[in-house]
Formats: C-alpha cells, structure tokens, sequence
C-alpha cells in the first residue's frame, strides 16, 4: 500500500512537473513584436583648426605704415576653418600671446611696433581689427586691456572675438612692423675729444696722422627683436 | 512642536531630495562638459632690426677770417688754417639693411651784434672730401645764393625758404663708413668791397648740419 503510494506520488509529481514545465508557457500570455521604424541618434561632430603662416623678418628697419601695410613678408595668417556637423553656437577669441616674451627689454617692443590686423569670412571684404584700418596700422602697446569673450584666460591683445553657428573658413591676417615715429631706443652721446680715426686718441697724433680732432655727437638706435604667437580659445556657447 | 518622522516617510522624503541632487549634478556636468577648443601657435613671428647710428665729428679748427676781401675762386680754395672747417660723418649700419643715406647742409646764422650780415650773393663756399693731402670736389667754389635745389646724389640744394640752406646728398652702403669734409668759405671777388672803410662791418656765419636716415 505504501508503495502504491509512493508510485501514485511519484507519478503525479512526474506529471505535476511536465505539466509545470510544459503549462507554464500555455499558462502566460507573451508576445514578441518587433517594430519597423528605427529610431536613430547619429552623433555630430564639430572640429576647428587653424592653418597658420608665419613670418621672420631679419634686419627690419622702421618704416612708416604705408610702408609697412605694402610690405609682402611681414605677414601672419590664421585660416581658422570651423567644420560642424550639427548645430552648435561657439563662441571664439583670438589673440596674441607671448608678446615679445623671449626679449621683452630690447630696444624694440610693444610701443614702438605697430601691426594691421584684418580678417575675411569666407572669402568677403576684408574687416579691420583692433583700431587698425586699410591705411594705418596701430601700436602693439594699445591691445594690452582687450580681453577675450569666451576665453577667460585671455586677458591682453585680444584682437578678435565672434560667434560660429555652422561651417565657416576665417582668415586672419596680422601685419608687423616697426614704428618709423617711434623715438624710444634712439640714444643720443657726445664726446668732445674724438679722433676721426678712433686709432688716435690725442690730439697731436690725429692731426699728425691727417685725421680730424674735434668734438663727435651721436645718435644711435639699439638693434632688437619682437615676437608674438596666436592665441585662439573657442568654447559652446548655450543658449 | 515637531513630530518625529517615521523611518518610512524619511524614506519617501529623502528619495525626491536625492533625484533633485542627481539631476542637479546632471545638469553641473553637462555645463562642464561643454564643447571646449584652445589653439595656441607653436612658433613665433619675430622681427630684428639692426643697430644704427651716425655721427658728426667737427674739428675744433674753425673758420674765422677776419678782415676778409673778395678774393679769386683759385686763392678761396687754397685757403688753409683758420679758412677751413674740417668734420666728418660716420654711419654703422651692424646688421641693418640698406644704406644710411645722409645730407649736409649749412644753416645761415644772425650776424654777431653790431655787424650786418652779407647778401647770399656776395659769399662763396667750397666743398671737399679729403683723405691725407686729397681732395675731391664735392661742390665747386659756389656763391650761396647760386645753390640749387637737386635731389641727386653728391648735388648741393638750396632751400630759400630757410636761411641759406646747402645740401649734399650721400650714401654710404657698409658696416662703418667714415667721410672726412673740408668746407670753405670766402668774400666772392666780384663783390665790390670799394664803398667799404673802417666802419663797415660786416660779417658771415654759418654752421653745419648733417642728417640722414636709413633707406632700405
């Protein structure tokens, strides 16, 4: 009797449980569909990039802005080419920094080196910047409070700042040269015993030599260097 | 005053206050991450210029004829201490370009008190370069009023409206260069000194000027 229950047990335990694995599948609603319509986010991109000429100008000597505006090697360029692939605002300011860092106390610098600076959007007229126009230049030393927009570590010789909303080439043109008006590291000397042959350095063997004994005055002008390097900071700008 | 708040409703507070921080730090981050792009150049624009100068060494040996006559253009030009003014001009152009391009020029000065100045017409000068006993002729023997304008190299201009303004024009292209000059000056012979006595008084003074610039 015992094993008739055990067996009975046993059977309806096998049952119960291929019931339980097969009915649970009839004992649930499911229902797989599968949509048609793809939903999709492609990620944009925005990239900007600036093609920079230089210029190294050896033994310049000052000129006047005419002159200096004429001059053909004296010419840095920034093609700053913005691609965008979406829409974004970005805000940018373009400077110059390291501003006759290397030599900052030679006879030429801020205040005596003038520069024109201009830009063209996407090929148009020419847009003069920092107080420089198509004639005349403006002084180095005039930049040194204008601080960048978007870019909070910019705080001297801001030249440009503007906002990009899609794709857009900018090219910016800085023009150098040094002041023809500019007096500073002119420096005046006299001498009032002086040889025309600097050989001689008393009166009776100048003259015996045919050279002329006198008093000299000179003015003279200190050689130096000045540099700059570009600065662009671009950031998104929410609106 | 305040009751306690059971442990399941500080649950259903502390949820909101929690997503509230969440979304908070969502948005913080979102506002950090913002698109960012710094362009900095690596190298320089850069421009040197030379050293220059230029100097005028005058003699302290200067004309000073007193009791001048008209004399001959031959007897002008020979005229020696104390009828002579010697100086020189020195240009250096250490690693600049071009040339220093210079002019001299004589300034007519007020006469001395109690002496009237002589016309332009009745004075002439002379100008020469010289090296050891040489001399080159820069300008011939020329009555001042005579000088004319010309912008051409070693050509001598007249300014009128300056007082007797002389010019010679020189370019000196190299790192030192140094022009010794020799200027002289007399009462020209066709003048007529006949009306003159021993209570005439008069008199001629100039100076010299030399300025220059570099050219490229």
């Amino acid at each position: 009797m015992d094993n008739k229950k055990v067996l009975i047990i046993s059977v309806i335990s096998v049952i119960a449980l291929v019931i339980a694995i097969v009915g649970t599948s009839y004992a649930m609603f499911t229902a797989n569909l599968t949509g048609t319509k793809e939903n999709v986010i492609n990620t944009g991109y925005v990239k900007m990039s600036c093609a920079e000429t230089t210029f190294n100008v050896q033994n310049s000597s000052p000129m006047s802005d005419s002159e200096g505006i004429a001059s053909t090697d004296n010419a840095a360029t920034c093609t700053l080419t913005t691609e965008m692939k979406g829409t974004m605002r970005i805000g940018y300011d373009v400077a110059l920094y390291e501003v006759d860092a290397l030599t900052p106390s030679d006879s030429i610098g801020i205040s005596n080196v003038k520069a024109q600076i201009y830009k063209s959007v996407d090929s148009g007229p020419a847009t003069y910047l920092g107080g420089s126009s198509a004639s005349s230049g403006v002084l180095i030393n005039t930049l040194t409070s204008s601080s960048g927009t978007y870019d909070s570590s910019i705080t001297s010789y801001n030249i440009d700042s503007a906002i990009v909303e899609g794709s857009q080439t900018v090219v910016y043109t800085i023009k150098n040269w040094v002041d023809s008006t500019a007096s500073s590291g002119t420096n005046s000397s006299s001498n009032p015993g002086t040889c025309s042959d600097s050989t001689y350095t008393d009166e009776s063997t100048c003259e015996a030599a045919g050279e002329i004994w006198g008093s000299s005055q000179t003015e003279s002008q200190e050689g130096g260097s000045f540099s700059f390097k570009l600065k662009i900071g671009a950031t998104q700008v929410l609106s | 005053m305040f009751e306690e708040i059971e442990p399941k409703k500080k649950k259903s507070i502390l949820l909101p206050i929690l997503s509230i921080f969440v979304l908070i730090a969502a948005i913080s981050s979102v506002a950090v991450a913002v698109w960012n792009w710094t362009y900095t150049s690596s190298n320089a624009n850069s421009i040197t210029t030379g050293n220059i100068s230029m100097s005028l060494l005058e003699s302290t040996d200067v004309i000073n004829i007193t009791n001048a006559v008209p004399m001959t253009d031959e007897e002008g030009k020979a005229l020696g201490a104390g009828g002579k003014f010697d100086f020189a001009v020195t240009t250096s152009t250490t690693g600049a370009p071009g040339n220093m391009v210079y002019s001299i020029s004589i300034t007519k000065l007020a006469a001395s008190t109690g002496y009237t100045v002589l016309p332009d017409n009745n004075v002439k000068v002379y100008l020469t370069t010289f090296d050891g006993s040489d001399e080159t002729v820069v300008m011939s023997p020329t009555l001042v009023s005579n000088i004319i304008t010309s912008g051409d190299t070693g050509t001598l201009t007249f300014d009128s409206g300056k007082e007797s303004y002389l010019t010679h024009n020189h370019t000196s292209a190299g790192v030192n260069h140094t022009t010794k000059y020799r200027l002289r000056m007399w009462v020209d012979e066709n003048v007529d000194a006949s009306s003159w006595n021993e209570n005439t008084k008069y008199e001629y003074r100039l100076k010299i000027n030399v300025s220059g610039s570099l050219t490229a």
